[in-house]
């Protein structure tokens, strides 16, 4: 059995579906990527799971169960973590766990445990009024890890952090993913790849791909030409117009031509050039990258 | 540990950080020290402030202790103390609401209905705090300028008088629920809580039906030691109201998608 399976997910408002039948599943200790642009739908999702937004349709399952009983068993940290800003780091902790019903013995030694992980012991009695935003991060973490849950949910957790709080943030998740089972969502691959076993990417309220990194690449990665050459810009203008070319990109004087059938598609290509005497210098076939796959993806949707 | 103390906890801490456990007594004490006072010292400060023209003839009532006392309710606690109550609750469901901070909480093992218990029991226990010391001072003042009153009555008096505070308190949080911006919120629940106090004045069969109406019966009870008619219905109809505003804000908000952060 899954830890969390989701089938047939949708969420309309009006008449705009912001989530359209999302089909996914999650293992245990699995760290998962939900990946797309901004307005992509994966905060909703994320929203649903966690019971804080209704569903218009389909279910989620966590262990094979219904919605209600799920939330003691997902830690969640918010994209904009507030929080009380008169509270103490500390008491936030002892509130937080409090809800969740953890013995105040028990309670207390988590506390330590988790400030130390998330390295705030220092200023665990500071108000979190005066705190950072990525000490806001790390304790929105510490309280997502406090009642120990199956399933540890975070909405953009790097996303508003300068490089050196992301960097810290991904350190100490790559430390947490050992031992939970985590669902994020971003909008940076970058990050999706580093830390993940699992992609879902997601644009527009649909489900695009899903599956390991290998697999995303194995099965959508297409091979692209890429073309140097001075003035490239009315030649690129032309090959729009073709029907064997899929999409073209002109970046400096490098043209990245994705064509629909490959040998066709060369061979084309080569006799276009010769024709028009181009002087390229340089002809290349390549595959594309993990980021093209996701823009390419992404855009052509 | 109990998640209801645990909600109380944070409550208590709140008012204590946010200074509203010094301010909303010290407010009250003030109310309740100003109606002896001025009552007791109108004539000099009449005099102090130039006298009457010649020949007017101005007197002065005759107020027993019972009546000062009794009236630091409806001229100061029914007045700027329903306003000040209404500033400190106005937002104390909206904050919550508005930044995400309820919709988090309910991401953990809380209810809406343990949720709200505690903002009106939190608040229902400093409300009742700060009436209690103002009232205390009040009394003081009055047996000191004028004369000792039954200590049975006052307290009789002001548990009645309770009652109708706590519907004030549950009556913003209803409201509080409902609105978003706290402005409106204070605006509209201290038109509708004035509205309910000034129709009191008219008297009439209706009133049985009105909380604000409490407070009449707890000058009666202050100043005569007896109840005004149909006591024990105002009261019903008043507990009655409290928990239907309750329970009207706890389905309102479950039903409602709640913003988060």
């Amino acid at each position: 059995m899954h830890l969390l399976q989701v089938s047939q997910l949708q969420k309309r408002y009006g008449d705009h579906e912001v989530v359209q039948n999302i089909d996914f599943h999650i293992n245990q200790v699995e760290c998962v990527a939900l990946l797309g642009p901004n307005g992509a739908g994966k905060t909703t999702i994320i929203k649903m799971i966690l019971g804080i937004n209704k569903l218009t349709g389909g279910q989620i399952l966590l262990n094979g169960k219904r919605h209600d009983q799920m939330r003691k068993f997902i830690g969640y940290l918010p994209q904009h973590p507030t929080f009380y800003p008169w509270m103490t780091g500390k008491e936030l902790l002892t509130f937080m766990g409090g809800l969740s019903n953890i013995e105040r013995k028990i309670l207390e030694q988590r506390i330590n445990e988790l400030l130390e992980l998330v390295g705030l012991g220092q200023v665990e009695n500071q108000l979190i009024g005066t705190y950072s935003g990525g000490m806001k991060q790390r304790l929105g973490i510490a309280q997502a890890l406090i009642h120990q849950p199956k399933l540890l949910i975070m909405d953009e957790p790097v996303s508003a952090l300068d490089p050196l709080g992301r960097r810290d943030i991904l350190e100490l998740l790559k430390v947490i993913k050992q031992k939970s089972t985590i669902l994020f969502s971003t909008h940076i691959l970058h990050d999706a790849e580093e830390l993940c076993d699992k992609m879902l990417i997601i644009n527009k309220g649909q489900l695009l791909v899903n599956g390991s990194v290998n697999q995303i690449i194995e099965q959508t990665q297409k091979p692209i030409f890429i073309i140097q050459a001075p003035q490239l810009i009315d030649w690129t203008h032309q090959l729009m117009n073709e029907d064997i070319v899929e999409s073209i990109e002109l970046t400096g004087n490098a043209a990245k031509v994705r064509v629909k059938n490959i040998e066709q598609g060369r061979d084309w290509l080569l006799s276009n050039i010769i024709n028009l005497h181009l002087p390229i210098q340089k002809f290349e076939l390549v595959q594309e990258s993990l980021e093209e796959i996701f823009l390419r993806m992404v855009k052509s949707f | 540990m109990n998640r209801f103390t645990v909600l109380l906890q944070k409550e208590w801490l709140d008012a204590k950080r946010s200074y509203k456990l010094l301010w909303l007594p010290v407010i009250f004490m003030f109310l309740g020290i100003l109606q002896p006072l001025s009552s007791f010292y109108l004539p000099e400060i009449l005099k102090m402030a130039g006298g009457l023209p010649d020949g007017m003839k101005f007197t002065l009532p005759e107020l027993t202790a019972s009546e000062v006392l009794a009236s630091a309710l409806t001229d100061q606690f029914d007045q700027l103390g329903l306003i000040v109550i209404v500033m400190a609750t106005m937002g104390i469901i909206a904050s919550d609401k508005n930044n995400g901070m309820l919709a988090f909480i309910l991401t953990r093992n809380t209810t809406l209905v343990e949720y709200l218990l505690s903002k009106l029991l939190g608040n229902a226990v400093l409300i009742a705090g700060s009436i209690f010391l103002g009232f205390l001072s009040a009394a003081f003042y009055t047996f000191y300028l004028y004369q000792a009153v039954s200590v049975a009555r006052i307290a009789a008096g002001l548990g009645v008088y309770y009652i109708w505070c706590l519907f004030m308190l549950t009556f913003v949080i209803t409201i509080g629920a409902l609105l978003t911006r706290t402005p409106a919120i204070a605006l509209l629940s201290i038109f509708v809580l004035i509205f309910l106090k000034t129709i009191t004045l008219l008297e009439g069969g209706f009133q049985i039906l009105n909380p604000a109406y409490l407070s009449n019966q707890a000058v009666s009870i202050i100043t005569s030691g007896n109840v005004l008619p149909h006591f024990f219905i105002t009261m019903t109809v008043s507990v009655l109201l409290i928990i239907f505003c309750l329970l009207f804000a706890t389905s309102y908000l479950s039903k409602k998608e709640l913003p988060s952060m």
